[in-house]
């Protein structure tokens, strides 16, 4: 075998010595040239523009960039997506409150809970409530009435000393007791 | 990288911004690195000659993809190897193979006096012809660039876009069926 190994090598040796001579690489020069030329003659107006306009997309770092800007993008679009449809989804899910009776002046704190009552008791059973929806608001109304005639008395006792003397008196009674 | 052409960066870039003149100039450097792959694999003068040809037509059309100067070389041959190795599949495979004696005799000659001037380019391509006759059109690509133009595995790898593992099997291959043919003929 070594024999072989020894023949194999001479003749490789000879193989790469005898090195391939291109003779006339003027003349294939020439003809690529002109072959080029008439390519480029036969290339139409707006194929000179496309490459004009585009030609810099050949260049490698602005072609890696386009990708890596166009893939930013596409995630951002499609995290925007997934937002606005969960966005959508909380919004759908949400009680719409559309009455008119929320919106009207109400005056305390009070109220307001004679209100809730009075939207709640719409959605209760009636089982659950005994209260007729006449005399809710008959109730609201009489309230209103004696807030009206709470303030006023409020206002007789504040203007009038010895009468508010009396009621802090009989007041102070009262919390001792 | 395979083995380096010496070409200056400013002429690669003036031909990227498609000066056809410096191109020529590309040409006539370059050409001559091509033939010898090409007539090696090929081995036929005129063939050669047409690869290296339609070679730089490809390279014109494609320069402005190579991303460096420095890959130059390898994108150089890359496209001298693909179009040879399209040729050689185009051939017709001989159904058998039929010892040249004259070839034969010629090698003897060459190797047993240890004659060592240089044999002309159509023994050249008689010699190459018959040693690699029994190859596959990869496994001769694959001993012409690594056995006959010095190229490492990795840059065969490179060029062929095959793995290197690939590369050194089919060089094994390539050796392994010459040396049995010769042994058995020389």
């Amino acid at each position: 075998m070594r024999v072989e190994n020894k023949k194999y090598e001479q003749i490789l040796d000879m193989l790469k010595r005898s090195k391939p001579v291109l003779k006339n690489a003027g003349s294939i020069s020439e003809k690529v040239i002109r072959q080029l030329n008439e390519e480029k003659s036969k290339i139409s107006f707006p194929e000179l523009i496309i490459d004009y306009l585009f030609g810099w997309t050949y260049i490698g770092w602005v072609r890696r960039s386009l990708i890596a800007t166009v893939l930013v993008i596409t995630i951002l679009f499609g995290y925007q997506q997934a937002l606005i449809l969960k966005r959508i989804n909380d919004l759908s899910g949400q009680r719409i409150q559309n009455s008119p009776l929320i919106m009207t002046n109400l005056r305390d704190d009070l109220t307001n809970r004679i209100m809730e009552y009075r939207i709640a008791g719409k959605k209760l059973t009636n089982e659950r409530t005994s209260v007729s929806q006449k005399e809710l608001d008959e109730l609201i109304i009489s309230i209103n009435k004696l807030q009206v005639k709470y303030k006023d008395l409020f206002i007789l006792i504040e203007n009038d000393p010895q009468l508010k003397k009396y009621v802090n008196a009989r007041l102070n009674e009262s919390r001792n007791n | 990288m395979p083995q380096q052409i010496l070409i200056e960066e400013d002429i690669i870039n003036k031909c990227r911004n498609g000066s056809l003149s410096d191109f020529g100039k590309l040409i006539e450097k370059i050409s001559p690195f091509a033939f010898s792959v090409a007539f090696r694999i090929l081995t036929d003068e005129e063939q050669a000659k047409d690869i290296v040809q339609e070679t730089m037509i490809t390279l014109w059309q494609t320069i402005k993809k190579i991303n460096s100067p420095g890959s130059f070389t390898a994108w150089l041959y890359r496209i001298v190897v693909n179009k040879c190795y399209d040729q050689l599949r185009r051939r017709k495979i001989s159904p058998e193979f039929r010892p040249d004696e004259k070839t034969w005799a010629l090698i003897s000659d060459r190797i047993s006096g240890n004659n060592s001037s240089l044999v002309e380019e159509s023994e050249t391509a008689q010699i190459i012809n018959m040693l690699t006759d029994k190859l596959s059109p990869k496994q001769k690509a694959v001993f012409v660039l690594c056995d006959l133009e010095e190229m490492s595995n990795e840059d065969v790898s490179l060029i062929m876009g095959i793995s290197r593992t690939n590369v050194k099997a089919n060089l094994h291959y390539a050796r392994k069926n010459i040396s049995e043919m010769i042994e058995k003929y020389l």
